[in-house]
Order: C-alpha cells, then structure tokens, then sequence
C-alpha cells in the first residue's frame, strides 16, 4: 500500500510539475513572484505577530502567559486549516477528474484513498510554512528560548495539520454518505461566503459588541488584564493545539514535567485521532464514492412532468434576448456557489447604505433644507452640505450596487460555460445577445438603486429636484457602467470553469476597473457641477442640472456604446480556443 | 463518387444540384489553421436537401472542426459557407435560424430543468408559444425523458443529456441537422430511435450531416459519405460509387484504404 501511495503522489506531483512547466515564461515568472511576494508579506506579518505577542509578555509578567500564547496562535491555525480541510478533502477525495481511472486500476484503493488526503493536506503546510512557522520563531526569538523549543516547533508543525485533516475526511465520509458530493461542494461554497459575511458584519458592528465583550461601556477603553484573564480560562482545555503550546512553552522554559506531560498527550492525541479517522474514513470511502456515481431523482414522475408542462410562464413566451436575462436568473441562483457571489456584497449593502445615511450628520435644522422645505423644491439647494450629503449617498448607492451587480455584468458571457456552443449556433444577433446579457444585470440594478434613493431621500427628506438628479445620476451612470462591464466580459471570457468563482478573467476584471474609473470621473464630474454652482450661484443651478444631465448623459452614453459594440465585434471569435 | 490523390484533394469543386433550389448545406475552401497546425485544408462540400451524408475520418482528421465552421461555431482561417442558401458567416442569423447542431459533448445548462432547457430554445429559435410547448411535450415523449423532465438537467446520464440536446436541436423543426457522434454514450433501444429518426427527416426533405466512427451506422442509413483525412476530403460518395470504385469491398475497407490505416489491419492480423 506504502509504495502505490508513494506511486501516486509521485505522479500528482509530475503533473503538477508538467503543468507549471508548459506555462509561458511570463506566467512562470510572475507566479513565482507573486508566490514569494504575497508568502513573504504573510511571512513577515507573521512574524510581527509573533514578536507582538512576545512583548505581551514582558509587559504582562504576572499574567502567566507563556503557556497560553503559542497555544492560542497553533489554536487559530489549526482553526484555519479546519476551515479549508472539509472544502479541500471534498475535492481532492471525491471531485477530482481522475478518481475514475485511479479507482479502477489495479492499485490498492486505500492507497488511492491515502494518496489523495495527503495532498489535500499539501495547503495546509503552506500555510503552516507561512503563518505558523514564523511567528512561533519570532516569539522564541523574543523570549530568548533554546534549541529544543525551535526542534519542537518543527515537529510540531509536522503533525498540527494531522488532526484537522483527519477531522475533516471523516466529515466528508458521512457527508458524503447522504447527499451527494457536488451538492456538498456548492453548499460548502454557500456556508463559506456565509461565514465571510457573517465576519464582515461582525467587523462593521464591532464598535457595538466589543465593548460589552470586555466588560465595558460603548466608547471607553478595554480593560485587557480582565481580558486576557478571561482567555486565560480557556488554555487549559485538553485541545491538541493548547496541549502543544503549554509543550512548547516547557520546552522553552525547561519546565521538563509539564513538557512531557503536554507534548506526549498532544502526539498521542493528534496521531492517534488522525490514525482513527483515516481507518473510519476509508471503509466510508469507497461506499461514499460509489453513491456519488449514481446520483438522480427518485421522485420523476408524469404527473409532476404535466405540471411543469402547465407552467410555461414568461419563459414560454419571452422574445429572445429577454429569454436569455431569464435563463441566467434562472441559473445564477440555483448554483450556491455562484449565487454567494453575489450574497455577500447584497447582505452588506442595507448594513452600508444605512451607516452612510445614518451616520452622516444631520444638517437640516441648520441649514433649513430637508422635509419642511418640501413645498418648494429648490429651498434646500442653498444648503451646501446637505447636497453633499445627497451626493454621498448617490455615489454610495451607485458603488455599493455596482459592486453587486458589476461582477454580473463582467462575468455575463462567462457565465455560459461549456454551454457556450448552444448560444452561439443559436440565431441570435451579436446585439440581441449582448442586450439579453445587460438587462440581467440592468434590472436587479434598477430595482435596488430605486428602493435605496427613495428611501434616503424619504429618511434625509432631499429636495423633490435634487432626489430626482441624484436618482437620474445613479441610473445613467449605472448602467452605462454596467454596458461597458458587459463590453468587456466578452473578450477575455473564460468557458471551462468548473467552480463558478474562477469564471471572472484577470483582464475582465482590470480593464472594467481601471474603465469605470475614467468614466465614473467624466460622466459623475459632469453631474457634479451643479453642486459648485449650488454654493456659487444658486441662479443658474436649474438650468445647469439639465445642461449637465443631457452632456453627461452624451459623454457617458457614447463611451458604454463603444464598449458594447467592441464586445459585439468580439462576439464571433470568442471561446474559439 | 470520388476517390481523390492527394493533387486532387487541394480543390474540390462544390456540387450544385441542379432543379433542387439551392443546396441545403455547401461549403467552399473551408480553412482552419491554429498557428502552422492546418487542422482542416480545403473542404468544398454540398449537401442536398431530404439527403443523409455521413462524415467519417480516423481522429484528428478534422471532422469536428469542419462541423463547427460550418455551423458558425469556428471562424474559418478561409473560405465560405452556406445554409440554405445563407452565408454562415455575413448572414448568420437567417443561416442558423435553419439547422441545429448536437455536439458530441453535449455541455447543456445544469441548473435548467428539461422543459426550461426546450423552453429557452424554442424562445432562441423563435417558435411561437403554443407550437413549442406541443413540440417540446412531443420530443420529451419520444425520448423517454418526459417524466425526468422537470428535473435539473446536471441529474441527467450522459445518454439522457445526449438525447436532451437532440429534442433542442429539434425544437424549430430545422431543415439541417449537423450532428457529432450522435450515437456515442447512448443505449441500444435509444441509438435505434435516432436512426428511425435521421430517416423521417430525410423523408421531410431535412439534410443531415453526421459524423461517426460507427461505419455500420454509415454504411446503413447514408445516402453519401464523405471522408476526411489530415484535414482533406479523400473521398466522397454514395456507398455504390465508393464500392464500384474499391471492388466490393466494405466501408471498411474503403475506409482504411483511403486513410491509411489498411496497414494497421495487416499489422493487427500478424500480432494474431
């Protein structure tokens, strides 16, 4: 079994090999420097961290934290890497495109099984090499300690991804006992972006939960003696991760009891779970996997079919383009994965929109615009402040929601995939499908922009006029930014994309960014000349609204048709390759 | 028929059928070239209107890349092409409004259910509502996936996503198929029904191109056959043409004659 495993891996990293190897020099060149300049920035965080951590130590004597600090940073690696353990044994064990031929051939199938863990553990040791190694170093550096605290470190970096990637399969074993493994993969894609919204908000919130996590008023400062205190209580949980800290930190001090005592319980531990999993996980696996290669529903039936005959709706009488904005409202939901794209800059966006309205101070009792000066419609445009403010929220709006629906627009031809080849041979005009792919972004864009404007202007009461040259800015601006994203997702439109998440191309992404930025500074400098006017000479803001209105409109119209018709030139050729 | 030597192969005229209107699939100088690889030479090809042609050639010979410059899937490095009379590449909106096209893989949207995937197509092809919705119920029927139906696409077998992609290609009732290894992935009783199905066309006048390395498909329900080697056309015919010419031998024969693969044969009867 020992040298079929060996046998495999071998070949997973000839392939590896191979694959970098037939790259360009350009790509091989910045991957390697991308690689070293991005692992060298984590390197040295790190190891920041690690001498921070070490300083908190000299400052706090009293507090006996030699114990609980390289505990507690082994405990959010270990964190970490559970985190990506369950997503990474998915794929490796059950979702790569050569479990067919290895299940097949005549190699011993807990090799097979073996092999693909221990490379879905590679990640784990890179980010092991880069986040955990250093800053251990760095805090035995600070605190002054010996060789066997630095050979222990090694060691036990060796075996930490042990019980993380043991824990991990298992999962994926039952997991995959009950539902099918591609289903897993785009829930697991879901929760994941779930959980990064969830840290966005917790982060936009802080300055609300912190304060009373220490103890303390909104405002005032932590109290972290009582906190590191609290934390404290946590160290001595028999975790292999604290185990291995309190070992290390023996080790360090020369403390021999408490070394042997934490280090032997944190090998036998971790080896001994990750021996366990591996020996449940494999009599899961080959059940699991076979389940996987018969997948269907069990619930087709002609009564059910006859039903979704009856329900032809719009997409039964749509005219084309129109069929196309359905389809992919259709698809971008019913892929998690794709759909969480989307979810996590849309549950951000009410926390935004509110902070930026909320927060901004209100001038209306100063200045004398706002609600009561509903009656007359240009009242409020000598408040100066309060049209800044108008403007804040519209730019705000028009970001925020770009930021949405931008990604849909870039990635609309993308979106197609390996079904590209059904919308090409279908007779659809370059601008028919282009129109179809724009509406799909344009519509939601539309929607939200409205339901976020009209509800700033009803909280901050704008002037009528204002709301509607703010309201009018967004819409012109949005989807003529919109257009060009669409534009430009034609060129560089990747189609043989598995994970949803890697259809939007590098260049897609750069050209759109660096276009909206030229664009959004015309068309929205443009419109922002009333605002000058506003303070200078009120007089002439009427007229300048819709001379500024109609020349930005013009600017940025021409620019999002030249755009469009560059993608509809680009149409034909596209996916050739 | 014509049996061509590698001079001849560099321009083949393309056959018009007089008193049959224009033909219903036609190609001239059809070129595609990827860097200095040629993967198709010079194809010059007409095929009638209610005719089943056959594409054969070994792999690589540049069946696939012939039938998506045809269908408008691949720019041509050079030449032309015609469906029904409309250029594929200057008019090709009217020239795909009249085939449709089965891949050999059949990449269909996964997350559409079988009657949303027929209804997007039908909306793609323009065929008005209540004529699609008759079609799409008749095609599910008949092949077999009415009761999968409702269900995602991605739940589908290979051979179920092959038949899928045929009931789309079906839905607007094209006048020219273009199919690619249309059999491949499917089970007996399934790959019978599209036999059936190929000649019904033909009897309504539709024009078929299909390539297969089944000959006996070929050899069976083709009115013509055209094979294709190195990017060349090297020979073209009905199956009576390619025998008078070859003695009496099989399409085999003729095939691995004319694509070099006789000495394969010979060499497989000596390892016996």
């Amino acid at each position: 079994m020992l040298s079929d495993t060996w046998l495999l891996l071998s070949l997973r990293w000839h392939v590896l090999w191979n694959t970098f190897r037939h790259r360009s020099t350009v790509t091989k060149i910045s991957t390697v420097l991308g690689s070293l300049l991005i692992g060298g920035f984590v390197t040295f965080t790190a190891a920041g961290i690690g001498w921070g951590l070490g300083l908190l130590l000299h400052q706090y004597p009293d507090r006996d934290l030699a114990a609980l600090l390289p505990g507690g940073l082994l405990t959010v690696i270990t964190l970490l890497i559970l985190l990506s353990s369950f997503g990474v044994a998915l794929g490796s064990l059950f979702l790569s495109s050569d479990l067919e031929l290895l299940m097949s051939a005549p190699v011993d199938r807990r090799a097979v099984f073996l092999s693909k863990m221990l490379d879905g553990m590679l990640p784990s040791y890179t980010i092991i090499l880069v986040t955990a190694l250093p800053s251990l170093i760095a805090f035995g550096i600070g605190q002054n300690w010996g060789p066997l605290y630095y050979l222990l470190v090694l060691l036990t970096l060796i075996v930490l991804p042990f019980f993380p990637a043991g824990l991990g399969s298992l999962l994926v074993m039952l997991v995959a006992r009950v539902a099918p493994a591609r289903r897993v993969r785009e829930i697991l894609g879901f929760a994941g972006a779930l959980f990064g919204v969830g840290c966005g908000l917790l982060g936009q919130t802080s300055r609300f939960w912190i304060p009373n996590l220490v103890g303390g008023a909104v405002g005032a400062q932590p109290d972290v003696k009582a906190l590191i205190d609290d934390v404290r209580g946590i160290a001595n949980v028999p975790v292999p991760p604290l185990l291995a800290g309190r070992g290390l930190a023996s080790a360090g001090l020369g403390d021999w009891v408490p070394l042997v005592a934490s280090y032997s319980g944190y090998l036998l531990f971790t080896v001994g779970f990750f021996v366990l999993c591996v020996w449940l996980a494999d009599r899961l696996y080959a059940a699991g996997w076979v389940r996987m290669q018969s997948s269907g529903n069990s619930k087709r039936g002609r009564e059910r079919s006859a039903r979704a005959a009856a329900r032809a709706g719009w997409l039964g009488r749509a005219p084309a383009w129109f069929a196309i904005t359905l389809k992919d409202w259709r698809v971008l939901p019913r892929d998690l994965r794709n759909f969480a794209q989307m979810l996590a800059p849309l549950a951000l966006l009410p926390f935004a929109f509110f902070s930026l309205v909320g927060g901004f101070s209100d001038t209306r009792a100063t200045q004398g615009g706002g609600r009561g000066s509903r009656g007359n419609p240009f009242e409020s445009f000598g408040a100066a402040s309060h049209s800044a403010l108008g403007v804040f929220v519209a730019a705000g709006v028009l970001v925020a929601l770009l930021f949405v629906f931008g990604r849909l627009a870039e990635t609309s031809i993308s979106m197609e995939g390996k079904s590209w080849w059904l919308t090409k041979a279908a007779p659809l005009s370059p601008a028919e499908l282009l129109f179809g792919k724009f509406v799909s972004a344009a519509i939601p864009f539309v929607m939200l922009a409205l339901i976020f404007m009209i509800s700033a202007a009803i909280w901050r009461g704008f002037s009528f006029v204002w709301f509607l040259y703010g309201l009018y800015g967004v819409l012109m601006l949005g989807l003529g930014l919109l257009a060009v994203a669409v534009g430009l997702s034609v060129p560089w439109a990747k189609f043989d994309w598995d994970d949803p998440r890697r259809m939007l191309s590098v260049q897609t992404s750069i050209y759109t960014l660096i276009s909206w930025f030229v664009l959004g500074l015309m068309g929205g400098g443009i419109l922002c000349i009333p605002l000058l006017l506003d303070a200078l000479n009120p007089e002439l803001v009427g007229v300048m609204m819709v001379v500024c209105a109609v020349l930005s409109t013009v600017v940025t119209g021409a620019v999002a048709y030249g755009f469009f018709r560059f993608g509809m030139g680009k149409l034909s050729t596209v996916g050739e390759n | 028929m014509t049996l061509l030597n590698s001079e001849q192969r560099a321009d083949v005229p393309a056959i018009n059928v007089p008193g049959m209107g224009v033909p219903a699939i036609s190609a001239q100088g059809l070129r595609k070239t990827y860097g200095e690889h040629v993967a198709v030479t010079n194809l010059n090809l007409s095929i009638r209107q209610g005719e089943i042609v056959g594409f054969l050639g070994p792999n690589g010979a540049g069946k696939t890349t012939s039938l998506r410059m045809l269908t408008g899937l691949l720019k041509p490095t050079a030449g032309s092409a015609q469906i029904m009379g409309y250029d594929i590449e200057h008019n090709s909106v009217e020239a795909k409004k009249q085939f449709g096209y089965v891949p050999d893989t059949p990449n269909l949207y996964g997350k559409l259910s079988g009657w949303e995937f027929l209804r997007f197509m039908a909306r793609l092809y323009r065929v008005p509502q209540e004529q699609a919705e008759r079609r799409a119920g008749e095609l599910l029927r008949l092949f077999e996936l009415y009761d999968a139906a409702p269900d995602m696409v991605e739940s589908y077998s290979h051979g179920m996503q092959q038949k899928m992609a045929l009931a789309g290609a079906l839905i607007h009732d094209p006048k020219v198929l273009f199919l690619d290894e249309p059999t491949v992935g499917l089970d007996p009783r399934s790959a019978r029904l599209i036999k059936d199905l190929l000649s019904q066309l033909r009897d309504r006048g539709s024009a078929v191109l299909f390539s297969t390395h089944i000959l006996e498909i070929a050899e069976r329900m083709c009115d013509r056959v055209i094979i294709i080697n190195n990017g060349d056309i090297v020979a073209s015919g009905t199956m009576a043409e390619l025998r008078h010419m070859r003695g009496e031998g099989s399409l085999e024969d003729i095939f691995l004659s004319v694509t070099g693969g006789a000495e394969y044969a010979e060499l497989a009867d000596i390892l016996k």
